[in-house]
């Protein structure tokens, strides 16, 4: 019954180990991987704290282009020479990792490799997400509704609740954390696609209050 | 049956309708497997949910003594009246209701030998793998005039509970220009940032109740965790380094090393250099070593107990596997987040080996939030591996290049989101924990 032990590659010398250093063989499982995220995105990437996403259902690319912004600290050339270093992962006609404003995210996406990202993404995109249940005004999400059918609805199709075509789950996120996520949106610390950042600019205070308690306002 | 014909057969057997196996041997399979888990706290919760997620099959047994367990982290929060004790407490019910037995005894043997757990309820334990993660217990032994009974009165309050209650009623009933003195404990122990961020939160509950009081931080070190960040948040919200400091910490070059005598009637600590401290609210951290069986069963080498640091089976005894703060984890802070890493690394690493598998590569992180004021967070996080030091030991290593502590330069946004970000952290890590 005794298994024998097989030695792990060296990685490197010192207690600090290189994040580049493991081969694809010694790779951690997905499911492993995944696993230590749950502290702080919620078991099976459904986060029950409001501050911090969900990343259930997250497409792949998304999921993808986040972590390598993170990772990389959005530099446009570090993140095309990974694109063009995996053909068979990333299509680069298909795939844009802007920059993203992070206070803690940066620091751990620095601790994986490309591979290892990868593999998360694809545990996180076939998590079912779960829409949070949380208080809104309706006459905010009737509003809200609107807001959403003319400038969102185009690309987060479906009033926001799903990730298809690579952005990301509205409908039943967390509203504190959408809250903060709109406001980099709006200053610049989180940049957008060209034709986010033209509809963005056509949204007021209290049209952004009200996208907040649409998205809020899903359930199932 | 070799050992890839098995593989095959479990892979095969999970996608395959469980009815044709029917008729076969069970030698080699899980499913007769038992474990038995000692200590439900972060390490021990985690572990026997994770390992009943890995394989249903395994009977997983919880033996722990208490029907409620208090969160050390977020106690600071109620030692500072931010929240009630009651939002730390958590139970077991949803460990139950996934096939996890839960019993309420106190484990006082392990015979490694013939794979055995006693309790002092009378009960007997067979197991064919054994986690223990027994948290801390104190060295009092070393601090004159403090002990279990006399902490009733002057809290440690380093594990949250009834003591946490205590400390918080004392702040209560003080009057307003009172000193609250803290003795944080020497290295290693368990949540490196925790005395500061009491001594915070604490400040910060002072500033809005009663402003002429301060707190005096006699330490036994003459560095510690994050100790940038707090001086710095200190400066900004407490006066740090004036006259009117409201936190004042004293190196322990200048204790010399800690305290030595505590006296209890006179609510007096006295620091190795010999200088006496009266306090109106005093709150002694005991050096800490990993929890009483860890000792009774034979694991520990000095304080704490050496393990395998890609599996966590304890060096000492085949077939026991230590975590969370009892354990030697490397460069892995002895903190809540820790322990719930190392718990799954732990699990699948066991339920491979009950399959007579080779335990898969592990991965392990670690963030750690505090809080120093209202609206003021800040955080250290790192991405560790499997690897070995200069020597060739198996190590766990923190990821060059990853992980770091909150910039010293962080806007006053970033910080506010860094308590929301401690807050919703709480929610999601008790709910992997405790489901």
């Amino acid at each position: 019954m005794r298994y024998r032990k097989v030695e792990a590659a060296v990685l490197a010398a010192g207690l600090a180990l290189g994040a580049g250093g493991a081969g694809a063989a010694d790779m951690a499982s997905a499911q492993m991987l995944s696993n230590a995220c749950a502290p702080c995105h919620g078991p099976a990437g459904n986060s029950a704290g409001p501050a911090i996403p969900g990343i259930a259902g997250l497409s792949k690319n998304y999921f993808i282009a986040a972590m390598l912004a993170y990772k990389y600290d959005g530099d446009r050339d570090a993140i095309e020479s990974v694109v063009a270093a995996n053909p068979s992962v990333l299509e680069a006609d298909e795939f844009e990792a802007l920059p993203r404003s992070a206070t803690i995210m940066g620091r751990i996406a620095k601790g994986y490799t490309d591979a290892e990202i990868f593999a998360m993404a694809d545990v996180f995109a076939t998590q079912p997400f779960v829409p949070k249940g949380q208080e809104t005004d309706p006459a905010l999400v009737r509003s809200g509704a609107s807001v959403h059918e003319n400038a969102c609805e185009k690309c987060h199709e479906d009033g926001g609740t799903t990730s298809v075509d690579d952005v990301g789950i509205l409908a039943g996120q967390w509203m504190p954390y959408l809250r903060n996520a709109l406001a980099d949106f709006r200053n610049g610390d989180r940049k957008m696609p060209k034709k986010m950042a033209s509809k963005m600019k056509e949204l007021n205070d209290s049209d952004v209050e009200a996208l907040l308690h649409f998205y809020g306002s899903h359930q199932k | 049956m070799t050992n890839i014909t098995r593989r095959r057969f479990i892979q095969g057997a999970g996608a395959a309708s469980l009815a044709g196996l029917a008729g076969l041997p069970r030698i080699g399979l899980a499913a007769n497997a038992r474990v038995v888990v000692v200590g439900g706290g972060i390490g021990g919760a985690t572990c026997a949910r994770y390992l009943r997620i890995a394989d249903p099959s395994i009977e997983v047994t919880l033996i722990e003594p208490n029907a409620t367990y208090h969160t050390c982290f977020m106690s600071n929060e109620v030692i500072g009246g931010m929240r009630p004790l009651d939002s730390l407490a958590f139970g077991y019910d949803r460990l139950v209701a996934e096939g996890v037995k839960v019993v309420k005894d106190t484990v006082t043997g392990i015979d490694t030998a013939a794979r055995k757990v006693s309790t002092a309820g009378g009960g007997s334990y067979g197991y064919d793998r054994c986690v223990v993660s027994p948290g801390i217990d104190f060295k009092f032994d070393l601090i004159e005039g403090y002990d279990a009974g006399v902490a009733e009165s002057i809290p440690h309050a380093w594990k949250a509970g009834p003591q946490t209650a205590v400390l918080r009623k004392q702040l209560e009933g003080m009057r307003d220009g009172g000193t609250v003195v803290i003795c944080p404990p020497p290295n290693p122990f368990r949540c490196p940032p925790g005395p500061y961020e009491r001594a915070s939160l604490i400040a910060q509950y002072l500033k809005d109740h009663k402003p002429k009081s301060k707190v005096l931080i006699l330490d036994a070190k003459s560095k510690f965790s994050k100790q940038g960040l707090f001086t710095q948040g200190w400066k900004k919200l407490y006066g740090f380094g004036t006259d009117n400091a409201m936190i004042e910490w004293v190196s322990g070059n200048s204790t010399d090393f800690g305290v030595s005598q505590v006296d209890a009637e006179a609510r007096s600590v006295t620091t190795k250099f010999g200088d006496t401290h009266k306090a109106d609210v005093l709150n002694v951290i005991p050096a800490q070593k990993a929890g009483a069986i860890a000792f009774a069963a034979g694991l520990v080498d000095g304080d704490w107990c050496p393990v395998d640091k890609g599996t966590f089976e304890s060096t000492r005894a085949p077939g026991v596997h230590v975590l969370g703060d009892a354990s030697i984890a490397t460069a892995m802070p002895k903190s809540g987040y820790s322990a719930n890493s190392q718990a799954k690394v732990c699990a699948a690493a066991i339920a491979s080996l009950l399959r007579d598998q080779q335990p898969g590569t592990p991965s392990y992180v670690n963030t750690c939030y505090s809080i120093v004021g209202h609206d003021y967070g800040i955080s250290v996080a790192a991405v560790y591996r499997l690897g070995k030091d200069d020597q060739g030991k198996p190590v766990i290593g923190g990821v060059k290049g990853a992980g770091g502590l909150t910039p010293g330069d962080a806007s006053p946004e970033h910080l506010r989101r860094e308590v929301e970000y401690a807050h919703s952290w709480f929610n999601n890590i008790t709910k992997d924990v405790f489901g």
